[in-house]
């Protein structure tokens, strides 16, 4: 990884990562690839402490280590999720290194068909991808074990991992293309991936989310191109094929096995039937993985649009009349004119290189680029129609062969872009995927969109992160026996607030098991202690501790008891046992404590006659003694206290005084820091004298 | 206050009727479910169609949760005749198979088919053919149409499970959702959420993993509800035997009847649980080489698999994952034979075979059909895999003991004669002169209505039998027959093309000899050339195909209904393959579920009281189990308002962790924020004191072990747990009330000692004090 490293800015998310996980507001964006540029796809996202990332793909200019996207920026462990848009290998193919080979312990999801393609086109990357044995990324194995963790999700289907609720809507872009709306505590984002808003032969537009995202990461391949009706590319595919087969030519359209194939295969098959000249000129479909991923095109038929589907009630489309699979070279007998679509799309290597290096020099043949081009293919460089080209044994030949260029790639292009981004009116658009001078030229033009000013529009290179700032504002719902009526301003609310996920409801502790699966309990302590005395002497000493002793009788066994202070039962069980009945609280066992202590105390001084002593404390030397104990407190506090008139003391700190009531606790002071204090430091004092609440409060 | 519920059952309440329920939140009326019994009983819609009531005219929307009958089958019928226009929705699998369910349902029954119809079926590649020459049940069944049957479903919303449905308009803040009911393909139960509120209606569940086809349904998620509507159709049934075992005994009882040279027919639905029993029989078969021929015989069976094919996103992950690892569909069967007409099954040449034909309830279909001709042979094997609904012939079947012979109807369709001709002839002249005034007047619209309405609701057709083959060479005849639209009163030349544009593909079926030729086709058309030719009435084919032929023809002809007595000297099993949830089962989930109240519906007047009993003891204290049209309030009695969280507040709260979920107690003035919601701000006085809280579920033998590991002698003794020498813990549970007061008291009693306090401390640690 080390060469991707290098390139890679100083700031590094790992810190980043553990400032954020106190539940900060700040939501950060960052791509890992994807950046300014086309290929290994791989966003990473953070709110709240939650981490999301999107698509984990592979530069496909590039091998080994040096296409994987910027890994080592973050910390694989932290990821909750990680949801993949499609299964093209930009968009998944680093998925069984980071899943197999990383930290990662999050959750992955992608939709059902891209799951089903995704093992497919892997493992055949594995299989033709000529990297040395050090540099593999990852082998079959790791395919395989990567598809158990992988979990499917259903377009539109809501759901909700570790807080973080997420859905998919139809990109459009290829069979089981989604785009990724997530929702964390109410700010939603919306992950394109590659998208089309146009309807094709099976593949449905991209749906508009009916909510509009606080932050849209949208590619911007296309820039500020525009496409060709769709009629009219089809028209010049059909006419360029037609008139290279008149002249005795072979066509040739290196094409990604997977995806837009299918589309041209649906256009292909068309197009024969209507031209019954055309029947004897033989249609070849040259992958490896041809036929496997028909049995998936077949299947999938539900996640296509209304046109297939209608079709499919009398016949599968996918069943071809005139498109032969082709698995390799040695099966195809070259004599005459044949169209041969065959993978890869950027002519780097296999069945495209091979006939395209076998048939470059006739000028009857043709070759179709029907797709976007990646930057550093041969297929790129064909495009500007050079004299001479490098064969793949390194001879180099005339490039005699007309070359076309008709694009069929399901992008979104500059109409389709910005109508999207009008209907949704994203605050925050952040563009990804797209080399840096069409993004650049696509963010200019937003802007002269977006005039307001009330939209952002930004354009991060790799591992640059982006921060927002969302002022999430936490709601909570109140329940159950609280909300019986709604208060008014000024009232006080008490109760328990419970929070699941990113949602807050208070309710009274009685319908917390209604509301919630915890339960609450309560535990009823009996203690019996060995006291002889008589039972009377008992609550004459209650009596000088505590400010409220009720004696009674019990109902069923008729013996005396004492109620103190309204929480712990004393009942003389036996003639040398009380027993001590409460419910536990911290404040009754607090009393309880006590109480057990004085009985302890009774029937350990029984023997002596006891002599009280008119202690019988009058309410003023009471209140003398609080004041003092106070006064003292207030002085270890702020220092310079005085006693004024009427029961008030003065505070001075720092030249400000403060005017304190003692009675009432009331503080006059200019300075709000200071009366804040002042009323905070009495309020604590106030019931560090007087602990226990008296009874009935 | 709450959001306001109201049920109110129009069909399938204290008894096992189909289902049909109103649930309205707050003035937005749900229909769901719409269904029928096999007879189609139109008694059983008029709760639905009272006109005092408005019922039909009030729904705003319905929703429909499995694809077969009781769930849906009225919802065709009910939309024309009731006028409901509410938006349907449905999960896809349920929207296609429903479909496919309803089309069975017509063909089983319907034999007097319009021109009209037809062209919709062969959309659904349907050998027409087969099923005008071998129509069996032939009864004046127009209760409703292909065309019925396509406009209700046309319009149905299909959403994926828990994919949230944001109602507009009236109901605005309604949200629906769909989710697994793991008892049919796509089967659903639905969450109707109102202000955070959930109403969930979940009938016919299954929690049990099946073996192929689907995951169990994920109910158990989802803890207190509001509201729970739920059946009692399973209450009494007691515990099922492990499924291994049941497949066993399935098996096992198959393969005796195949080895003693006998056959087998399983009634079953048109789309539904047939689809498991497939995978099972289907795997059964591969595992154990048998070579036993095993035919799925519906009107619709092609079909029906060729959708399954093509909803593996709704299946098990079992099935998912083996299509993902070998690119094999589970439903490509190698084994079983896909038949849509009696006659292919009579060319299978003799021997042992097995028979999977719709309906479940023998009453029409194919499995009609067949077990008259079977029942009289002792060594084959009628296998029920379901209860038949009450009051069909498959109930009849399936009592103990079973009846010794039992009555059937036999129907066919004769031409009329004398006085009845001359009286038909009468009206349909009469009709014309009628329609061609009418015609006269409205001339477009008239021949649109003609060729949809007239028809279909109508009497016998009347076609004139020299349009009836305009084109009648060769193979085109197969559809070329069907292709020209009859519209009264206006003969279209053979070339015109269809006002309804017709389309059709023409698939063969190639063998390695070139185009399968199926014979029939060729001897068939000779005679209907012949009977074109020949005078109505003239008939002297046999009599299958002539009644096959009247419909073909123009003939005025009706219906004979002769009953029948059949021998059942056949054997006749039972196997619970419903996929339902148990008895036992059920009451689990219900107290786990532990909705505030419960709604019981559909099921057995003594299973509805034994679960009402049970659930009111066990469950909740609000159970209802309301009459057929007795409207019940369950309006929750709970109040909620929203308050803003400060953020001065919440950096004081310390929220304590529990599993889930985060609690902390808070103390809070109430003010207004500036957009006029309530906010909470923290006290600027002392708080007042509240009574603690301990928040925790102990649970005895946990907290024993617990004990056990910090060294403390344990043991239960009398209920209560002794701890060391003198102290005792015992749990005073209000068992009685669940749910209404779940509050535990734990008594800690003891003597004054070392141990008791320590103890209390260990007790103490396992709650959190707020």
């Amino acid at each position: 990884m080390a060469s991707a490293s290098a390139a890679a800015p100083a700031s590094s998310l790992k810190r980043a990562n553990s400032k954020t996980s106190s539940e900060g507001d700040e939501l950060i964006i960052t791509p890992l690839g994807a950046g300014n540029e086309v290929g290994r796809s791989c966003v990473y996202m953070s709110f709240k402490g939650k981490v999301v990332m999107f698509d984990c793909g592979i530069h496909p200019a590039f091998s080994g280590m040096a296409a994987l996207p910027y890994f080592d920026e973050i910390d694989p462990s932290a990821i909750d999720l990680l949801l993949v848009t499609h299964f093209h290998l930009d968009h998944a193919a680093s998925l069984p290194y980071f899943l197999e080979k990383t930290t990662f312990k999050g959750r992955v999801f992608m939709t059902h068909a891209t799951k089903a393609i995704y093992k497919l086109l892997l493992s055949d990357y594995v299989k033709v991808s000529k990297v040395s044995v050090e540099d593999m990324l990852y082998d079959e194995q790791d395919i395989l074990r990567s598809m158990d963790k992988i979990e499917v999700i259903d377009f539109h289907q809501t759901l909700e991992v570790n807080g973080i609720r997420f859905w998919c809507y139809t990109a459009g872009h290829v069979l089981g293309a989604a785009m990724f709306m997530v929702d964390i505590a109410g700010v939603r984002i919306l992950y394109t991936g590659d998208y089309s808003r146009e309807e094709d032969r099976h593949l449905r537009a991209a749906e508009l989310p009916q909510f509009s995202p606080d932050v849209c990461i949208i590619e911007s391949t296309y820039g500020v191109q525009n496409h060709q009706p769709r009629h009219i590319r089809e028209k010049h595919f059909t006419e360029v094929i037609h008139s290279t087969i008149s002249r005795g030519g072979r066509v040739l359209i290196p094409a990604f096995a997977l995806g837009r194939a299918q589309e041209l295969l649906l256009i292909l098959d068309e197009y024969w039937e209507n031209h019954r000249d055309l029947h004897n000129v033989p249609i070849y479909y040259a992958s490896p993985l041809a036929k496997r991923c028909m049995a998936v095109y077949q299947t999938y038929i539900n996640s296509m649009n209304d046109r297939i589907r209608n079709q499919f009630a009398s016949s599968n489309p996918f069943d071809f009349k005139h498109i032969s699979p082709l698995k390799s070279l040695d099966e195809f007998r070259d004599v005459g004119p044949a169209v041969v679509m065959a993978s890869p799309g950027g002519l780097q290597s296999g069945l495209s290189r091979q006939l395209f290096d076998k048939w470059c020099s006739d000028k009857r043949n043709a070759c179709v680029l029907p797709g976007y081009v990646v930057e550093g293919t041969p297929a790129k460089a064909i495009m500007s129609e050079p004299k001479e080209v490098t064969l793949a044994s390194g001879l180099s030949a005339p490039l005699n062969m007309t070359v076309h260029y008709i694009s069929f790639s399901a992008h979104a292009d500059y109409n389709q872009t910005s109508t999207f981004l009008k209907e949704l009116m994203p605050p925050n658009i952040i563009l990804v995927h797209g080399e840096a001078n069409e993004m650049g030229r696509l963010k200019q033009k937003l802007l002269s969109v977006f005039a307001d000013g009330n939209t952002k529009i930004i354009t991060p290179k790799n591992c640059q992160s982006v921060e927002m700032h969302f002022n999430s504002q936490k709601m909570a719902k109140t329940i159950g026996k609280l909300a019986e009526k709604t208060p008014a301003v000024g009232e006080i609310l008490s109760g328990l607030l419970v929070k699941k996920g990113f949602t807050y409801q208070i309710m009274a502790p009685d319908d917390l098991h209604v509301f919630s699966q915890l339960s609450t309990g309560s535990v009823i302590q009996r203690i019996t202690i060995p006291y002889s005395g008589a039972f009377a002497v008992l609550k004459h000493r209650l009596n000088l501790i505590y400010e409220s002793v009720e004696a009674s009788t019990d109902e069923e066994s008729g013996v005396p008891t004492l109620k103190v202070h309204d929480k712990v039962t004393v009942k003389q069980e036996t003639e040398n046992h009380v027993s001590l009945h409460w419910t536990a609280d911290p404040i009754s066992d607090m009393v309880s404590d006590s109480v057990v202590a004085l009985v302890l105390n009774a029937s350990r001084e029984l023997p002596k006659l006891m002599v009280e002593s008119e202690q019988e404390t009058n309410e003023d030397e009471q209140s003398k003694k609080a004041d003092k104990i106070i006064h003292a407190l207030l002085v270890s506090l702020f220092g310079d206290v005085k006693y004024e008139n009427e029961g008030k003391l003065l505070i001075n700190v720092d030249g400000t005084t403060a005017l304190l009531e003692k009675q009432s606790g009331e503080v006059e002071c200019e300075n709000e820091g200071l009366k804040e204090r002042v009323k905070t430091a009495y309020r604590r004092v106030i019931s560090a004298i007087k602990p226990i609440p008296p009874p009935g409060s | 206050m709450g959001t306001s519920v109201q049920v109110k059952p129009l069909c399938g309440v204290y008894n096992e009727n189909p289902l049909s329920y109103l649930v309205s939140i707050d003035g937005f009326n749900f229909l769901v479910d719409c269904g029928w019994n096999d007879q189609f009983d139109t008694s059983l819609l008029e709760p639905l169609s009272r006109k005092g009531f408005r019922v039909a005219s009030s729904v705003d929307a319905v929703l429909l949760s499995h694809p077969d009958t009781l769930h849906l089958g009225a919802l065709p019928y009910a939309m024309k005749q009731f006028g409901i226009s509410a938006p349907v929705f449905a999960t896809e699998p349920v929207y296609r198979l429903g479909l496919l369910t309803m089309y069975d349902h017509y063909l089983s029954r319907k034999v007097k088919f319009d021109l009209g119809n037809l062209l919709s079926l062969s959309a659904f590649d349907l050998d027409v053919d087969s099923v005008f020459s071998h129509c069996m049940q032939v009864s004046e069944f127009d209760l409703f149409t292909l065309d019925d049957i396509d406009s209700a479903f046309q319009n149905i919303i299909r959403l994926t499970y828990s994919q949230n449905y944001y109602v507009s308009g009236k109901g605005e803040g309604i949200v629906i959702a769909p989710l697994a009911a793991g008892h049919l393909l796509g089967g659903t139960f639905w969450k109707i959420t109102k202000d955070g509120e959930d109403v969930i209606y979940a009938v016919d569940f299954n929690h049990r993993k099946e073996k192929l086809l689907l995951n169990g349904t994920v109910l158990e998620s989802f803890v207190r509800p509001a509201v729970l509507i739920t059946d009692a159709y399973n209450a009494l049934l007691s515990n099922q035997p492990p499924r291994r075992q049941k497949d066993q005994q399935l098996l096992d009882a198959i393969l005796k009847t195949l080895r003693a040279d006998g056959n087998i027919l399983v009634p079953v639905d048109t789309a539904g649980r047939v689809l498991e029993l497939l995978l099972i029989l289907e795997q059964y078969w591969e595992h154990h080489h048998l070579t036993y021929p095993i035919f799925f015989l519906t009107y619709v069976s092609s079909s029906t698999v060729d959708y399954a094919k093509s909803f593996l996103e709704w299946m098990s992950d079992k099935i998912a994952k083996s299509f993902e690892d070998s690119r094999d569909n589970a439903f490509l069967l190698k084994h079983v034979t896909l038949l849509i007409s009696k006659s292919e099954l009579e060319k299978v040449p003799d021997g042992p075979k097995i028979v999977l034909a719709s309906m479940a309830s023998l009453e029409v279909g194919f499995s009609h059909d067949i077990f008259v001709d079977w029942a009289a042979d002792s060594k084959n094997l009628v296998l029920f895999t379901e209860r038949g609904q009450f009051g069909t012939l498959a109930r009849v079947l399936q009592s103990d003991p079973p009846p010794k012979a039992v009555k059937v109807t036999m129907s066919k369709r004769i031409p009329l004669v004398g006085e009845e001709l001359a009286a038909y002839e009468e009206e349909q002249n009469r009709k014309r002169k009628e329609e061609a005034l009418k015609a006269t007047l409205i001339k477009e619209e008239e021949s649109r209505a003609t060729l949809g309405a007239e028809q279909a609701v109508g009497d016998p057709m009347i076609i004139d039998a020299k349009i009836k083959q305009p084109s009648s060479n060769g193979a085109a005849l197969q559809h070329g027959a069907f292709k020209d639209v009859f519209i009264d009163g206006f003969v279209s030349p053979p070339s015109s093309a269809g006002p309804m544009f017709p389309f059709y593909e023409n698939t063969f079926e190639w063998d390695d000899f070139g185009e399968v030729i199926n014979p029939d086709d060729y001897t068939r058309n000779d005679e209907d050339m012949d009977q074109a030719s020949m005078q109505v009435g003239e008939f002297n084919g046999k009599l299958d195909e002539a009644s096959a032929s009247l419909f073909l023809d123009a003939t005025p002809s009706k219906v004979v209904s002769s009953e029948q007595t059949v021998y059942v000297k056949c054997s006749l099993v039972y196997m619970d393959f419903e996929g339902r949830s148990d008895g036992g089962s059920i009451k689990k989930i219900l107290s786990h579920v532990s909705p505030l109240k419960l709604v019981l519906v559909h099921g057995s007047a003594e299973a509805t009281e034994h679960l009402k009993e049970h659930c009111l003891k066990n469950v909740c204290p609000y159970v209802f189990a309301p009459q057929i049209e007795e409207s019940i309030d369950v309006t929750s009695d709970l109040c909620a308002y929203k308050v803003q969280l400060s953020e001065k507040l919440m950096s004081n709260v310390l929220f304590k962790k529990l599993g889930d979920f985060e609690v902390a107690w808070v103390d809070a003035e109430v003010g207004k924020a500036e957009n006029g919601t309530l906010s909470l701000l923290p006290l600027s006085t002392h708080p007042p004191p509240h009574k603690t809280v301990l928040v925790g579920d102990i649970k005895m033998a946990d907290f024993k072990q617990f004990l056990a590991s910090q060294g403390i002698q344990v043991e239960f003794a009398g209920g209560a747990l002794r701890c060391g020498e003198h102290v005792t813990l015992r749990k005073v549970g209000d068992s009685s009330q669940k749910g209404g007061g779940n509050i535990q008291h734990i008594i800690l009693e003891g003597p004054l000692s070392e141990e008791y306090y320590k103890i209390r401390d260990h007790l103490y640690s396992q709650f959190y004090a707020l």
